[in-house]
């Protein structure tokens, strides 16, 4: 496949742009006619906002999703902008921020801060001239004067994973995920007996088997298959 | 036969190609603001606190920690008193025009000149304070909402659920996204034969919803910003109660005998107009100290889902 290139710097393959049309040259560009420096290829049209620091809390930050044909546990994270005056970030002279005392203040109430050095944060120009700060994952796509964002959700999944494998953020308390079957639990028990349109009977089913699979996985002990089994162990090759 | 038609003047220079209206109106934009709401907490100035952080003082009383029994004749054992901080550092924001004379003294009608500029101050602190407000909500440890799915009333709940097993008091705010509100309005158009579709209350908040505070929904003040903060593809608004998110000035001290300093009535804003003669150039500044924190984690629920 021909990669196109990517406003971020780099390439991607051109059927995210063209999905179920063939890749056509480019004829046209909405700029003014007076021209400027304003390009659509490389600023986004939106207004510039700040940097952020992943945090995760082991109590509360944990999503459970299907990934790679699998249910699992993941880490969801919260954020710490770097903006003075917000949560605790100070003001230093010259125009910068020291969020260390709000970080540590965000570690007192349990969190475990992610350092940068982890590679989860990118930062896109904008048109007014500032940067537009996001995770790595989100991929903008500018139609007219609005962008829309795509979420590549495989490499993210992948990396919050990764983050547990590699003992970044530990795996989840089992005694702390019952609370989330209680919460979804809830959910299914508001919705149940009820008058569903088609739409809603599929996500109210969805959230049923949400709610199954979580209670397997607390029962095996880990991720479970999409048939509510235990995955497989990998064969591994030993040294003779 | 010649005729005076209106592209003869035109032509002439005695007709204008377009006149600009009188009067210059704002642009469209989200105006609203909870700070007087009774949602946030207000920690106090720190003018002449000697720091730029103030600190709010936490304490296990009233009931807090309960009382022990203890059988006749023993001794009752001391107990500790269970204490915490919260510091709101308190930041500077603010915006700056520079007018020429030519483009002040060519005004027509009811125009942009000085005194439009600094009023329009007043609102421009209040936009950036609930950027800083709505920042805060993605510190919440607590959650409810899934990335990448629309916003319902399940949803609403589960945040709801969430505080009320915290032993949150019962006003509660929530401040959600447009984009929030509107797939929130669409879930509760599809509640049928239910508490809540048969509570007339709740029909307030299908109604086209204007800006700030739109209505109540299962007891909860429903507020719309749109400085909610986006995360890629989600939007994440908060509920909380009262005593969530503190907030803290810093008001500069008066001159002895300031000369072209304004201070709008109701807000915090300092506005300066400077004059640069060399330049013919007048400065309008507006500043403002502010700072805003979530003061305690148990009264607040981030709600993040899908735009």
């Amino acid at each position: 496949m021909v990669p196109s290139p990517h406003p971020l710097g780099g390439a991607i393959p051109h059927h995210i742009f063209f999905r179920n049309h063939e890749p056509r040259k480019k004829t046209m560009t909405n700029q003014p006619w007076t021209g400027g420096d304003v390009s659509k290829n490389n600023a986004l049209p939106i207004k510039p906002n700040h940097p952020f620091w992943y945090m995760h809390h082991p109590n509360t930050c944990w999503e459970f999703i299907q990934h790679r044909e699998k249910w699992m546990f993941v880490p969801s994270f919260r954020r710490l902008f770097e903006l003075a005056g917000v949560n605790g970030v100070r003001m230093v002279p010259r125009g910068g921020t020291d969020s260390q005392m709000a970080r540590v203040r965000m570690m007192d109430d349990g969190f475990e801060v992610l350092e940068w050095d982890l590679g989860y944060q990118t930062r896109h120009r904008t048109r007014n001239g500032g940067w537009y700060y996001s995770n790595v994952w989100e991929l903008p796509k500018v139609i007219g004067n609005r962008v829309v964002w795509k979420r590549d959700m495989d490499t993210y999944n992948d990396w919050r994973v990764e983050l547990m494998e590699q003992g970044v953020i530990d795996f989840p308390d089992m005694d702390i995920l019952s609370f989330f079957v209680d919460m979804q639990e809830k959910r299914c028990q508001r919705n149940e007996g009820k008058n569903m349109t088609p739409r809603i009977r599929k996500l109210y089913d969805a959230d049923c088997v949400k709610l199954e699979m979580m209670k397997k996985y607390i029962e095996l002990e880990g991720p479970v298959t999409i048939e509510g089994k235990k995955p497989k162990a990998k064969k591994v090759k030993r040294d003779v | 036969m010649a005729t005076i038609d209106f592209s003869a003047l035109n032509t002439g220079g005695l007709r204008l190609d377009a006149m600009i209206e009188n009067e210059v109106r704002a642009l469209l934009h989200d105006a609203a603001s909870i700070r007087n709401s009774g949602a946030l907490l207000f920690g106090g100035d720190i003018a002449g606190v000697g720091s730029d952080t103030l600190t709010l003082r936490y304490a296990g009383l009233d009931g807090y920690e309960a009382m022990n029994t203890v059988s006749d004749g023993s001794e009752i054992t001391s107990s500790n008193l269970t204490m915490e901080t919260a510091p709101i550092a308190v930041g500077r924001i603010g915006l700056r025009y520079d007018l020429t004379d030519l483009a002040a003294l060519t005004k027509l009608g009811n125009d942009i000149d000085v005194f439009r500029l600094s009023e329009s101050m007043a609102g421009a602190f209040e936009a950036r304070f609930m950027e800083m407000i709505c920042a805060t909500f993605t510190g919440f440890s607590s959650s409810a909402g899934t990335s990448g799915v629309d916003m319902s009333v399940d949803d609403f709940m589960d945040a709801l659920y969430l505080l009320e097993i915290a032993d949150n008091p019962s006003q509660l705010f929530a401040v959600l996204h447009p984009r929030q509100i509107a797939d929130l309005q669409s879930s509760i158009r599809n509640e049928t034969a239910n508490a809540i579709a048969f509570n007339p209350a709740h029909h307030e908040l299908l109604k086209s919803l204007g800006q700030g505070f739109v209505g109540d929904f299962m007891g909860v003040q429903v507020h719309k910003s749109s400085y909610c903060p986006i995360n890629g593809a989600d939007r994440e608004g908060a509920m909380f109660s009262a005593g969530a998110i503190a907030y803290a000035l810093g008001t500069p001290v008066p001159l002895a005998a300031p000369s072209g300093e304004i201070r709008p009535a109701g807000t915090p804003v300092l506005v300066e107009v400077e004059r640069d003669s060399a330049f013919s150039l007048t400065k309008v500044v507006g500043t403002a100290y502010t700072g805003a924190a979530i003061v305690e984690q148990a009264r607040g629920v981030l709600i993040s889902t899908d735009a």
